[in-house]
């Protein structure tokens, strides 16, 4: 009896807490918003997969490739259309296949086919890259085909025939053509540092809120607030505290990281081949980026360590005691690190508006990932704009908040009661 | 504006966001080298008014100077010369009594006189060898040492201290309440003060503010107050004031 009274103390104090339930109420709605556009998203993005239409460019004219290609639109319900040109192919449909001249010699000779397939990407995303399934499965299907063909020209088993057929596959990302493979380690990378520094960020957001929230429990803060050293100051030591903390940690998190990869590793050569596969990708990015970009990069990682930091102190200076400092940054922090994971199924459209990613900050990384994989450094630099003035307004609520009684005694969200 | 007075409240109102009025016109005022006791009963806005002319609070209506300056528009100015005790004093647990020490008075102080200010604040806080522990250790008597030996010891011209002796022991109590005064004589430093200790207030104070609901009740010295509420000691002037 004691021991249930104990634990309805240790939670009805919590759910008291109008911040506890205020957190609740974000991550329900921002989940169930999220769950909708995921969804939304993944539906699309099959459904393109399985329904789409396939542009078919045909270089070879001979007898045998057309049959193989009639076939083959019947075995796929006739969603292979022909097309003149792949630049018209990829204007109507996701994916084009080109077949190239000489296929039906080379089918007849039995040696090795090519295909050429070439996917629009209009997005940086997982869903999108679920297109070069459509190019693979045209692939497919061409392939047994001509076994097929090949086993009845020759009046043998199919099983008897072996061919490959190799597909090869381009993107073309605003009328530029990239190699798919290349853009995806590419976007891999970039995904792995957007998830580094988010991980960064929201650390930094943690240790900044709990800098504050645990000074005045400590009962230090009052004392340190009438010191007479500036309150900006104050504020910009806990930011650069907090973000060094976070550094450690983040560096502790991948060293430990690396260190299992190499434990488990069975083989030496193996390790050391995923290790040079990393080193090149990164690489990679920084062939891709440029000096340039590169900063910009950085200049991203600045200013997300300022914005976490700073917003993890008015969480704090506005909370009266860590726990609530917790329970407000905890979901501010899960909202914003939540919203970079979803980018990955919702996709980032390749267009100029991502440019307003940067504005959440903590999107600006992907912001000029689009803005180089489009070719348009406008986009980035509109971005890093945006990044910039909302850090820079935040830093002055921080100081506005460290000069007022606010930091003091918090804010009541309770109404003002009347008489 | 006389220079002569170190501590000027008048009219002093202070809506908390909530409605609740912290104090509702208060007046008093403190001469340079006095030393002035607030006393009142719980919640009657003693804190409210110390954390206002420490530039903690901002006030909602009325006018305080503090030295000459005023607490909202020259904090600075105001911080630079005084030295506040808050009611519930604590130190950051992991950090040793010495460090806190040294990490105060280091925004007043840096090289000689930070350490000079650092000897001056280990001998009045007295903890011996406890003074290199982790103050996570410490009792609640201990941290009211520590943190009035770093106000002390940054030598302000005005001292704001909410209730220095509660929850020390009687000789400690009496310890500090002739550093207090001894502060006050040597360096000509003011003092304004709050306590629920009567005998202390008697003891110290040259001047006594009762305060009620927000507002000055009666003020005196302790033997003026005794004669007007014809009391024998101060606790029948406290309990007469704001009883009837
Ligand atoms: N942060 C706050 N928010 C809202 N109301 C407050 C706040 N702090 C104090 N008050 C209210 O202001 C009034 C005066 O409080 P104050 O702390 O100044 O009293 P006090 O005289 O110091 O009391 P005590 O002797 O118990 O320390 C009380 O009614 C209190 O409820
Ligand atoms: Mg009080």
């Amino acid at each position: 009896m004691v021991f249930a009274s104990l634990v309805k103390k240790e939670v009805m104090v919590v759910l008291k807490s109008p911040a506890f339930i205020v957190g609740v109420v974000i991550l329900v709605v921002y989940f169930s918003i999220l769950g909708r556009a995921i969804g939304v998203a993944t539906e699309q993005a099959t459904r393109e997969v399985v329904g789409s239409y396939v542009g078919v460019v045909s270089e070879d004219a001979g007898y045998v490739t057309c049959r193989l290609l009639q076939l083959a639109n019947t075995t796929l319900s006739g969603r292979l259309i022909k097309v003149p040109t792949v630049e018209e192919g990829l204007g109507r449909f996701p994916a084009v296949v080109v077949v190239p001249r000489g296929f039906g010699d080379s089918l007849l000779r039995n040696s090795t086919l090519y295909l050429y397939g070439y996917v629009r990407l209009d997005s940086v995303s997982l869903a999108q890259s679920a297109r070069v399934q459509l190019v693979n499965s045209v692939a497919r299907v061409l392939e047994e085909l001509s076994r097929a063909l090949l086993a009845a020209e020759k009046g043998v088993n199919v099983s008897d025939i072996l061919r490959t057929l190799v597909p090869r596959v381009e993107a073309r990302v605003g009328g530029k053509v990239v190699d798919f493979n290349a853009l995806t380690s590419l976007l891999l990378s970039v995904m792995m540092f957007v998830y580094m520094v988010g991980l960064l960020g929201v650390l930094t957001l943690m240790y900044s809120s709990q800098s504050v929230a645990t000074e005045k429990e400590e009962k230090a803060f009052e004392m340190l607030l009438t010191l007479p050293i500036s309150r900006t100051a104050i504020a910009v030591a806990k930011v650069v505290g907090a973000a060094v903390l976070s550094l450690i940690m983040v560096v502790a998190y991948f060293a430990g990281l690396s260190f299992i990869l190499v434990s488990i590793g069975t083989s030496e050569s193996a390790v050391e081949g995923q290790r040079v596969a990393a080193a090149a990708s990164l690489w990679n990015l920084v062939q891709f980026l440029g000096g340039e970009g590169v900063a910009l990069l950085a200049l991203s990682l600045g200013l997300m360590l300022v914005f976490s930091g700073s917003l993890g102190l008015l969480v704090g200076a506005l909370s009266s005691d860590t726990r609530v400092a917790g329970a407000m940054a905890g979901p501010v922090g899960v909202v914003l690190f939540a919203g970079l994971l979803a980018s990955q199924f919702t996709g980032i459209p390749l267009s100029p508006l991502s440019s307003l990613l940067g504005a959440s900050v903590y999107g600006l990384p992907l912001a000029i990932l689009v803005s180089y994989v489009l070719g348009d450094i406008t986009i980035a630099l509109q971005a890093t704009g945006l990044a910039t003035a909302v850090t820079v307004l935040t830093v002055l609520a921080v100081i506005g908040v460290f000069d007022s009684e606010r930091i003091l005694i918090g804010v009541s969200l309770r109404r003002r009661r009347p008489g | 504006m006389s220079s002569s007075i170190a501590v000027d409240v008048r009219d002093l109102v202070k809506v908390y966001p909530g409605g609740v009025r912290g104090v509702d016109g208060l007046s008093f005022g403190v001469a340079v080298g006095e030393i002035y006791g607030l006393v009142g009963p719980n919640g009657s806005g003693k804190t409210t008014a110390l954390r206002i002319i420490a530039t903690l609070l901002k006030p909602s209506g009325g006018y305080v100077r503090v030295l000459g300056f005023d607490p909202v528009t020259e904090a600075t100015r105001v911080r630079e010369v005084i030295a506040y005790l808050p009611e519930e004093a604590g130190a950051y647990r992991d950090l040793t009594g010495l460090d806190f020490i040294r990490f105060f008075l280091r925004a007043r102080f840096s090289g000689r006189r930070l350490e000079e200010a650092v000897e001056e604040a280990v001998r009045i806080a007295d903890l011996g060898s406890d003074i290199r522990r982790p103050v996570r250790g410490y009792s609640k008597g201990m941290k009211r040492l520590l943190a009035l030996s770093v106000v002390l010891a940054s030598r302000p011209r005005l001292l704001v201290l909410d209730e220095p002796t509660s929850g020390l022991d009687v000789e400690r109590s009496l310890r500090v309440r002739n550093l207090v005064r001894e502060h006050a004589r040597s360096y000509g430093a003011t003092v304004l003060l709050s306590s629920h200790n009567m005998l202390e207030v008697e003891y110290l104070c040259d001047r006594v503010g009762i305060i009620y609901r927000g507002r000055l009740v009666a003020e005196g010295t302790p033997g003026e107050l005794r004669a007007r509420y014809s009391a024998r000691n101060l606790e029948e002037v406290f309990l007469r004031a704001v009883g009837g």
